[in-house]
């Protein structure tokens, strides 16, 4: 317990020349107790100096030591051997301090002067108005930032006593005192009893440093006197600095432990970058080492260590750790603003991806492909492959997969697509390395800062590994991309540098390693179409296309989104099936969802595809706005509409109507729906946009070729008419009847493709019919006729119906060789007859399966003659709309060629139906054509009756059977 | 060689952590030819008397004890004197250490080194009795003076059991207290004022222990394959005191254990001594006994080595490696008021042999397998690991 009694305020403590009147105790240690004073300055009498007095007032633990009544410290025989030993460090103290304030009198606080006065010493000190650290700094700091600053300050302070060879050996957050604040605060070192030479031969016989638990270095504790040095008091430093980021010193355990203890779960460390929370740990590590030879050996070493980590806080330089912090954040940037690129981060969802070298060379995992690049002779590697075999993917995924702790040896790894080169650009890489980066005060230009980047990479410090820059799409590079070859040639002989770049094609004249991606093995397809669900494709084309990763992820997704298994032939079937599920899943939300989805994969989308192989690279919201609200303008109007049928009546909904601005309908198409919810876009940092993929982009191309000969079609249409009404018009009435009653013909290319599917539709009802009666007559069973009925069911072809809306749009035109009008609504009629029969005659299969196998009171043979009325009434139906519509047109004299090879191709059969037919050897009158039309009708009516036949006679067919 | 003291120390110092010896090699070594230091080299050291003159050295050695308490008897004194001349002794109790100081009137200093190559053990400043041993010793008093001073002193005081907890600071300041006490009263009045302070058991090497057996009784550091649970502390004693290797006494009474004690040779008693058990570690947890330098090396051991932690800056040499775990030993047994490692004695020979393998995360290896070889027969009463 201390009972000394400290002088109260108001004691006067008269030194020579100063009159020193007491006001409070300040602090007091072992040694002494510490007052702030004041005295009156001699001229300006009514202006006081204000000072600390510390007073040798040693703690006795008998009270030996104590002050009388005169205010004088009286020392009992017990205490005598105490007291000496304080008063000479108290001596010795202040010997330290006066020497070093004549050395550095701006950082050593001030020492007026030392009297003898009450039996004991007092020493006079200016008052610097500062706290001490011990005070201020009360559990874990908040930031980081300002305690590297704090310490940064602190051997500053240091520094002024190891430049004089002198070692304060007792530094700890009470003897810190922080004077100022903010920007503007200093440290200094106080309490010198315990300072000494650093060199112990300097040292006297009577030196006997003081232990402080948590902050002395393990030599003094030990004993080892002869150890103890510069690296002494840095220990205690960096025991300061674990004080203030941990919340409280060391413990004897965590003093003895090899290492110290994990701060990356403190409160500054938060949020910190990873090379940051490293740096931390070396400073610790290094100055705790218990060895002082391998602790920091100078003031300046530590200080060294401690501006990298400020740097490092701020990100500022060009230095290894910033670029590799910088490699892993952009990527995760961008797989993160991308839907399209999650699937990198997902492992599960990934295919085995190999690479092969060139020349039968060994083909390995890419992991360890990637893995073992920065370790091969050559700095530039080539990276081939067909599209969709899953370059970017490994590029992406080597970084993400990286190691996620810094390491110096480590290498460094950047991704770089080379779509976002422009023409021109010298610099395009090292640029788009830097623009990640911050850069000190000495990096005033973006030439300094590439200058330090080639530097860097030129003299790579010892120890440190290479960077690996992963250069991703040569081939999507634009124009003549010559000036980034280069760029690439003089990065690759850095010897800090080394190069994997990825494309389809080999560079023309490129001297560099080769591989080549892998396909996927038919083992690894298997299983990725095992884990889903389905079915392996049973062309060998299919089995071979879905061995491209790409392929095989889309024939999944597809498989996903439309929830059943994916029937395709070829790439383009894929294709077109996986837009189609694109679509069907946004229909998903709403009829209005779906033909916005629509528009926006069938039209915007091929129009973005096309300016971007026009323009090359990728295009940012400004240079795709212009394509993309053409469009909208397009969907506006009607000849649009003739293109895409299906959209008639809808233009609002998808543009948006008046109510919507054309930057909005853009931010919903492009920005909501391409890009972020369908993922058919992709975005770099940059801004830019490139399509998920060249093979997609490829067939974007195609499309958009097709609509815009649809709209040049329709445009050239309503142009020629306009012009052939204007010649008309400007032609007199000398043109002449002929002139004026003869008609304009349909385009003939469009009635061709028109008649030769109606024309087909008739067929494909004939073979459907002819399987139900094969059935139906035992000769067939029902799965193959079931397929056969499928096979004949499909539906009318696109370009079908959008010729046919086209001519439509006119119906007061002929076809060109008959001369004869068309009749439209048969057509559409005959057109849909095959897909509606195949989902009748489904379940007249299932039905009859049914009956066959006794699940019903009805024999075969009554199911069959309840079914042949309608199967003939069908037969009819098919023939009189066939007739209806082709008819008029087959007879003539000028009959298409097409026609003469139609008809040279029927069967003996048809033809002999068709020259038995009375109808056939009518003429093409129109009463002819009235009474086919009545006979279709009554055909519609014969089919009506012979179905409710068969309903009424059959019971209701189980829903599993229907 | 011919022993000579602190150059026979570093040079078994150096032979171990040259690592040219094999295990086998080593346990033969430290069996044939390991230059352990006996306590007649000490004795020999102190008195100024070669070794090698054994009748002189025993001469002068019964002279210094017996002018020292003149009422001892002679033939008990010659007698003692023997059992510390044969070579395959190596301890003798702190108390005889002190008379012997006494005898030879060191300085405190040099008491303090001839204690722990004696006695193992160095003068505890928080020790009253200690204490007044080192008073006596810088005051210059005779053996029996202080004899006397610490039956009148210790008695008045009553025994101290001091719980404050331990700094270094505060060791140290009693340290400096207690150079400076010059009278008796000072001395009376020092012992009386720092009851609190002082006490038999060393707190910091307590602290120490308690810190260890937390680290070891972690669940995720026993089994990470197994679910996880504390280590209780007959498992910790099985598992990293290596007690499957030590032979216990198979029966029980003093003469039996003497008869068992006489079988083994010098070292491996010295390595078995105060080895660690359930029922010892239990005690100490309960601070009803104090915590040995013997049980704070195996769990130093126990406790330390393996990769960094980061993975990173491991630019360290083998031989860095080595000589900061024997800093950190070392700084761990001063803090605690123990002696440091010592190569010349067959349990500090052993642990410092086995910090010099290869790979530190071996280390439990490395122990075990020695102490197979010193003890051939092991425990049998051991509890598997």
């Amino acid at each position: 317990m201390d009972g000394r009694k400290a002088l109260p305020p108001g004691a006067v403590l008269d030194f020579p020349g100063m009159r020193c009147v007491v006001e409070e105790e300040v602090g007091r240690g072992s040694n002494a107790i510490v007052y702030r004073g004041r005295y009156a300055d001699t001229f300006h009498g009514d202006l006081s100096h204000y000072v600390l007095i510390k007073e040798l007032f040693p703690l006795h633990p008998r009270d030996a030591i104590y002050r009388d009544g005169e205010n004088a410290v009286v020392c009992g025989p017990e205490g005598k051997g105490l007291w000496e030993v304080h008063k000479s460090s108290f001596e010795a103290g202040n010997h330290a301090h006066l020497t070093l304030m004549e050395a550095y009198p701006d950082q050593i606080g001030s020492n007026l002067n030392t009297y003898r006065l009450n039996n004991t010493l007092y020493t006079v000190m200016g008052l610097s108005g500062g706290v001490s650290l011990e005070s201020q700094a009360a559990g874990e700091a908040a930031q980081l930032r300002p305690v590297a600053v704090r310490m940064l300050n602190i051997l500053d302070a240091l520094d002024a006593f190891h430049s004089n060879g002198l070692v304060h050996l007792d530094i700890a957050p009470d003897n810190i005192l922080l004077v100022g604040s903010g920007s503007r605060e200093r440290a200094m070192l106080i309490d010198f009893n315990s300072c000494a030479a650093a060199k112990a031969s300097e040292r006297g016989a009577g030196f006997v440093p003081s232990v402080k638990q948590g902050y002395t270095a393990p030599e003094i504790r030990n004993g080892k006197t002869e150890e103890i040095g510069y690296p002494s008091d840095l220990y205690s430093v960096a025991a300061v600095f674990f004080r203030l980021i941990y919340g409280r010193a060391l413990t004897p355990f965590q003093m003895i432990r090899s290492q110290p203890p994990d701060i990356s779960h403190c409160r500054c460390m938060e949020g910190l970058p990873d090379t940051v929370v490293s740096w931390t740990r070396k400073i610790l590590r290094q100055g705790l080492q218990t060895l002082p030879k391998k602790r920091y050996q100078t003031v300046e070493q530590m200080r060294k260590d401690f501006g990298e980590l400020l740097d490092r806080i701020d990100g500022i330089g060009i230095t290894h750790w910033a670029l590799w912090e910088a490699g892993r954040r952009s990527v995760q940037r961008l797989v993160r603003q991308n839907p399209s690129l999650a699937y990198v981060e997902r492992e599960a969802e990934l295919y085995p991806l190999r690479a092969q070298w060139e020349n039968g060379g060994e083909t390995l995992p890419m992991k360890e492909f990637i893995q073992a690049l920065p370790s091969i002779q050559d700095s530039l590697a080539l990276l081939t492959g067909p599209g969709g075999m899953g370059k970017s993917t490994a590029l992406l995924r080597a970084v993400l997969t990286a190691p996620g702790a810094y390491s110096p040896a480590g290498c460094v790894m950047m991704y770089l697509p080379l779509s976002g080169w422009k023409n021109g650009e010298r610099h395009y890489i090292q640029d788009h390395i830097l623009q990640e980066l911050r850069f000190d005060a000495a990096t005033r230009t973006l030439e300094d800062a590439r200058r330090a980047l080639t530097a860097l990479l030129r003299e790579p410090k010892a120890g440190e590994g290479p960077m690996l820059l992963l250069l991703d799409g040569w081939n999507e590079a634009p124009g003549e991309p010559g000036e980034l070859m280069q760029e690439i040639l003089e990065l690759a002989a850095l010897p800090g540098v080394k190069i994997l770049m990825a494309s389809r094609t080999v560079p023309q004249g490129l001297a560099a390693r080769q591989a080549r991606m892998a396909p996927l093995t038919q083992e690894d397809v298997g299983e990725a179409l095992l884990r889903h669900g389905l079915l392996t494709p049973e062309k060998k084309e299919m089995q071979r296309l879905l061995q491209t990763p790409m392929m095989l992820s889309l024939f999944i997704q597809t498989a996903q989104a439309q929830n059943s298994q994916v029937l395709c032939e070829t790439e383009q079937e894929l294709l077109t099936n996986y837009l189609n599920a694109l679509c069907e899943k946004a229909g998903q939300e709403s009829e209005n969802a779906r033909f916005r989805a629509e528009a926006a994969i069938y039209l915007v989308l091929p129009a973005i595809a096309r300016k971007m192989k026009k323009q090359g690279g990728a295009l940012d919201d400004q240079m795709l706005m212009e394509p993309v609200l053409r469009c909208r303008k397009a969907l506006s109007g009607r000849r649009l509409n003739r293109a895409f049928p299906e959209w008639i009546g809808h233009g609002d909904e998808i543009t948006g109507g008046a109510d919507m601005s054309g930057d909005s309908w853009y931010g919903m198409i492009v920005q909501q729906l391409l890009w972020r919810q369908l993922g058919l876009l992709v975005r770099d940092e940059a801004g830019g946009y490139h399509i998920l993929h060249q093979i997609i982009q490829d067939d974007l191309i195609r499309r958009d070729a097709a609509n815009r000969r649809a709209v040049r079609s329709a445009r050239l249409r309503v142009g020629t008419a306009a012009a052939a009404v204007a010649v008309f018009l400007l032609v007199s009435s000398v043109a002449g009847y002929e002139m004026f009653g003869r008609r304009k013909p349909y385009d003939e290319v469009m009635s061709e493709s028109v008649l030769n599917d109606a024309w087909r539709k008739f067929n494909s009802c004939n073979l459907q019919i002819e399987a139900m009666e094969n059935l139906l007559s035992g000769q067939l069973e029902a799965a193959p006729c079931a397929d056969q009925v499928k096979k004949n069911g499909a539906k009318a072809l696109r370009t079908v119906l959008v010729a046919l809306a086209d001519m439509q749009s006119d119906a007061s035109r002929v076809i060109p060789w008959s001369q004869a009008p068309f009749d439209f609504d048969h057509c559409a009629q005959l057109l849909s007859l095959p897909a509606a029969q195949a989902e009748e005659y489904q379940a007249y299969i299932q039905g009859y399966e049914l009956v066959r196998r006794g699940g019903t009171e009805t024999s075969p043979e009554d199911y069959a003659k309840a079914l042949r009325p309608v199967l003939e009434a069908e037969r009819d139906i098919a023939q009189l709309l066939c007739q209806i519509v082709c008819m008029p047109h087959m007879n003539s004299d000028n009959q298409n060629q097409t026609w003469v090879s139609i008809k040279a191709n029927m069967s003996t059969d048809q033809l002999l139906a068709w020259s038995l037919s009375s109808i056939a050897q009518a003429s093409q009158s129109e009463k002819t054509m009235s009474v086919l039309i009545d006979a279709l009708e009554l055909a519609y009516q014969r089919r009506q009756e012979a179905i409710s036949n068969m309903n009424f006679s059959f019971v209701e067919l189980p829903p599993a059977a229907a | 060689m011919e022993p000579n003291g602190v150059g026979m120390t570093e040079f078994m110092l150096s032979t171990i952590s040259s690592k040219t010896l094999t295990l086998s090699e080593a346990v033969r070594q430290l069996k044939e030819n390991a230059y352990m230091r006996t306590i007649k080299e000490t004795l020999a050291l102190y008195c100024g008397i070669g070794a090698k003159d054994e009748g002189a050295l025993k001469k002068r050695v019964t002279e210094l004890l017996l002018q020292s308490d003149p009422e001892a008897k002679r033939d008990s004194v010659e007698r003692k004197v023997r059992t510390w001349m044969k070579d395959d002794a190596q301890a003798i109790g702190k108390r005889a250490a002190v008379q012997l100081a006494f005898a030879l009137h060191l300085l405190v200093e040099d008491a303090d080194h001839m204690l722990v190559r004696l006695s193992g053990e160095r003068f505890h400043w928080r020790d009253p009795e200690d204490i007044i041993w080192v008073y006596g010793l810088n005051n210059r008093l005779s053996f029996p003076q202080a004899n006397d001073l610490c039956q009148r002193l210790l008695g008045r005081a009553g025994a101290a059991q001091g719980r404050e907890e331990r700094t270094d600071a505060m060791t140290a300041m009693v340290k400096n207290r207690v150079m400076n006490l010059k009278t008796e009263d000072e001395l009376a009045a020092f012992l009386e004022g720092a009851r609190d302070e002082l006490g038999k058991l060393h707190n910091t090497a307590y602290s120490l222990f308690m810190d260890f057996l937390s680290l070891l009784g972690l669940p995720d550091l026993n089994d990470f394959l197994a679910e996880a649970r504390e280590m209780p502390i007959k498992e910790i004693v099985a598992t990293y005191m290596y007690n499957n290797c030590i032979p216990r006494a198979h029966a029980a009474g003093k003469k039996a254990k003497e008869a068992d004690a006489s079988m083994q040779s010098a070292i491996q008693r010295d390595i078995r001594q105060n080895w660690p058990d359930e029922v010892v570690l239990s005690r100490m947890i309960h601070r009803e006994t104090d915590v040995t330098r013997k049980v704070l090396i195996l769990l130093f051991l126990a406790c330390d080595g393996g990769e960094s932690e980061y993975g990173d800056y491991s630019d360290d040499t083998p031989e860095d490696v080595f000589q900061d775990m024997y800093a950190r030993m070392n700084s761990m047994l001063s803090d605690c008021g123990f002696a440091p490692l010592d190569s010349r004695t067959s349990f500090d020979w052993m642990v410092l042999y086995c910090m010099c393998t290869d790979e530190s995360i071996f280390i439990d290896d490395t122990v075990q397998r020695f102490l197979s070889e010193i003890f051939p027969s092991g425990s049998g009463d051991g509890e598997e690991t």
